[in-house]
């Protein structure tokens, strides 16, 4: 495998979006990333694709702050689903703060690969993405 | 001539009353007189007849007449036939003449005597007295004493005795003077001893010393036990000390004691009051007695002032202690803290009452004082909170709504260089010029908060509450007509007292927001009240709109531009704002909803707060 076949960003920040789509377009290293703008409508698209092992991502980078369903509220719904068990999942929060009650919470789920400080660098981009290829690659 | 002398002779005999008997050489009776015949009880013929003096009664007389020994005052007792006991006297003398020699007995019937002096002993024995009879030279006469006495000497034994040789050296002394004194003045000499004979005894003794009537100028000593008088007259002493002792404490204590005391008699009049009493209350001795304890207690402490005493009347206690309002003679109230005990009469009825007051007054204010400066500190530091949880919201604000946004603006301008496709570049320009757009949103609204927080004393005014009502609900007709919304009113309480911009603000957005999260299909009832719920006053707007899932939102329902409801206008300020506004004035708002149901708000005024943080200032 030399590409990462699904990734999600999921933020309302539009501008955020638009930023992170170019970066993966251009390292290339990602067949599909999907854009939701909050917590709710990324987890209606994993629901619905549970019997589709392949359609499901392999990287979910999540904000914290959205309406309708934030970070948390989404990974609250997460981890209560049925993931096909040879399916891995990765999921970084993303946030602009680095509110010790924001750590505190990210602590409360041990499946969060990592917690992502805004802005990233098209580098950090670049690292996330290598070690992913390099895990699916094993 | 002899006849004739014998003649007159035995007529002289006759006449002397102390009775005769003479014999001859040979023991014959030759004379004898009337008397003796009367002292004997015998006849004439009895008295010369030898087998009279044979008899067993005679005995003792016939003994003598036979020994024929001188003598004078012997006593004897002669046993009559009739049982009766006779006593004489008798003298014994030799009859010599010139042929003969004779031997007479002349003798008096002493019985009446003996009989006088044995009741005489009896009486004294009687007595609880020793009655010692004493010479001029100290000898012990004659004793007599009650078995029971304490002064134990063998008293019997000192008949004929110096009674110095029983003494304690300074008793002799004592004793010898008191005697001097009997026979210098011939005045009875009292004088009371306690342990007199130094025997380490708690026994007392009065002696009285008097002369006798005796020719042979003896002194009569009656010593007296007096133990149980002198001990009781003691005790009495001592009583009576401790008493004089507790009387001179009490006046002592009642005179100068820095704390009001006064006597109140069972009828409830003050008795007597002291200084401090007066200096407390202002009233003078005589006004205080003139007036009932009722008189100066406050009405509302007079129910359980009552009850305290009536408790202590029964017995039920014996004292008890209370706070009291008692009224000044200046017409104020003071408070005093005052201690009373009911001092009872040997019969059983009560007394006085002892009441001792302080005034408290001061210590009062500075405990009202102290609770009010508690209750601003509690409502600091509840303010105190608030703000801190604001300002962890502005963070919150700060870092999602600004930070976020700036952060991507940065990341942009690195991304920038490298957009070749000139389509790319603008599509970015574009999301950039938004963002910045909404970072300027957020900083307006964070102004406008802050401007709140500024404006934390604008004027409050009275505010009617369905004036302002209506005119909003005016603001929103279109809205209205188009889902044909019907408003309830149902204002217990009409008037607010408020700041009339931000209430007008905070019921726009209430309504606004009932009108805007309806059901479709269902014609909003949006219901409007005011009540008064635990003293504060309650404005509830109630809607039967869509409702929010609260165990989903229920922390975030007021957080900044959080939005529950896709597809709608909401951008999630209104809420966040007048929350802001409520909690400036120290009031909160609270949500119940149910999804698909509706949603009430309530919005507490605290309009208890305003009085406290003006004590504050």
């Amino acid at each position: 495998m030399n590409k990462i076949k699904n990734a999600c960003i999921v933020d309302d920040d539009d501008l955020f979006q638009f930023v992170m789509r170019q970066h993966f377009e251009r390292l290339g290293m990602v067949e599909n990333v999907h854009k939701f703008s909050d917590g709710e409508q990324a987890l209606t698209y994993i629901k619905s694709n549970l019997q589709q092992p392949d359609s499901l991502p392999e990287l979910i980078l999540l904000d914290v702050n959205m309406p309708y369903m934030d970070g948390w509220q989404f990974m609250r719904e997460f981890v209560k689903l049925d993931i096909p068990a040879d399916k891995k999942i990765k999921i970084y929060i993303l946030s602009s703060s680095t509110h010790e009650s924001d750590l505190q919470k990210a602590k409360e789920f041990p499946v969060l690969a990592g917690y992502l400080v805004k802005p990233l660098s098209k580098q950090t981009i670049q690292q996330i993405l290598s070690e992913l290829l390099l895990a699916h690659t094993d | 001539m002899i006849d004739h002398a014998n003649h007159w002779w035995s007529a002289i005999a006759n006449a002397i009353e102390e009775g005769y008997v003479a014999i001859d050489l040979h023991g014959q009776v030759i004379a004898w007189n009337e008397c003796a015949l009367k002292i004997l009880h015998i006849s004439a013929t009895q008295i010369r007849d030898n087998v009279y003096w044979k008899s067993a009664g005679i005995q003792p007389l016939a003994v003598m007449l036979e020994e024929r020994q001188d003598f004078s005052g012997r006593e004897i007792s002669l046993q009559c036939e009739r049982g009766t006991i006779t006593w004489l006297r008798i003298n014994g003398r030799h009859l010599v003449t010139d042929t003969d020699k004779g031997y007479i007995l002349t003798f008096t019937d002493i019985t009446k005597w003996i009989d006088t002096n044995k009741s005489l002993s009896a009486i004294i024995s009687s007595l609880d007295d020793i009655v010692v009879e004493v010479a001029a030279n100290g000898t012990i006469l004659h004793v007599w004493m009650n078995k029971k006495a304490r002064l134990t000497l063998p008293w019997k034994m000192m008949e004929g005795k110096q009674a110095t040789g029983y003494m304690p050296e300074s008793l002799i002394a004592d004793i010898r003077k008191l005697m001097k004194n009997v026979y210098q003045t011939g005045q009875e000499q009292v004088v009371t001893y306690h342990d007199p004979l130094q025997q380490e005894e708690d026994i007392w003794y009065r002696a009285r010393l008097l002369l006798s009537d005796n020719a042979n100028n003896s002194i009569i000593i009656s010593l007296e036990d007096v133990t149980t008088e002198c001990k009781a007259e003691q005790e009495l002493k001592h009583t009576k000390y401790r008493l004089e002792e507790s009387q001179k404490v009490f006046e002592s204590v009642f005179n100068y004691s820095p704390t009001g005391i006064g006597l109140i008699g069972p009828d409830g009049k003050w008795m007597d009051v002291n200084e401090s009493l007066m200096n407390t209350l202002g009233f003078t001795r005589e006004e205080m007695r003139s007036m009932d304890i009722a008189d100066i207690i406050h009405p509302d402490d007079r129910e359980n002032a009552v009850n305290q005493i009536t408790m202590m009347m029964n017995g039920e206690i014996n004292t008890y202690r209370a706070e009291r309002r008692y009224i000044h003679k200046d017409g104020h109230y003071i408070w005093v803290f005052l201690a009373a005990s009911l001092l009872w009469n040997a019969d059983g009825t009560p007394r006085f009452f002892i009441v001792q007051l302080v005034d408290v007054t001061e210590l009062k204010h500075l405990n009202t004082e102290a609770q009010t400066k508690n209750i601003i500190l509690h409502a600091t530091s509840i303010d105190l909170r608030q703000k801190i949880k604001q300002l962890q919201e502005f963070n919150r604000i700060i870092a999602h709504n600004l930070g976020g946004p700036a952060t991507a603006l940065v990341a942009s301008t690195d991304l920038l260089p490298e957009l070749t496709e000139e389509s790319d570049r603008n599509l970015l320009l574009q999301h950039m010029k938004a963002t910045a757009e909404a970072i300027l949103d957020t900083l307006k609204d964070l102004k406008l908060v802050l401007n709140l927080k500024e404006n934390d004393g604008v004027p409050f005014t009275e505010c009617d509450l369905e004036v302002i009502i209506q005119q909003k609900w005016g603001l929103l007709k279109p809205l209205i007509e188009k889902k044909k919304a019907e408003l309830y009113l149902d204002l217990e309480v009409d008037k607010i007292y408020y700041a009339k911009a931000y209430l007008e603000n905070i019921l726009f957005n209430l309504l606004s927001n009932a009108l805007t999260y309806t059901r479709p299909g269902i014609p909003p009832e949006i219901h409007v009240s005011c009540r008064i719920e635990e003293k504060e006053i309650v404005l509830e707007v109630r809607d039967n709109g869509m409702g929010i899932d609260l165990d989903k939102h229920g922390t975030q329902i007021f957080r900044y531009k959080k939005i529950f409801h896709r597809g709608l206008s909401g951008v999630g300020v209104g809420l966040f704002m007048i929350r802001n506004q409520i909690k400036t004035f120290g009031g909160n708002i609270k949500a119940k909803s149910e999804e698909g149901k509706g949603s009430s708000f309530f919005v507490y005024f605290n309009n208890n707060r305003e009085p406290i943080l003006k004590q504050d200032e």
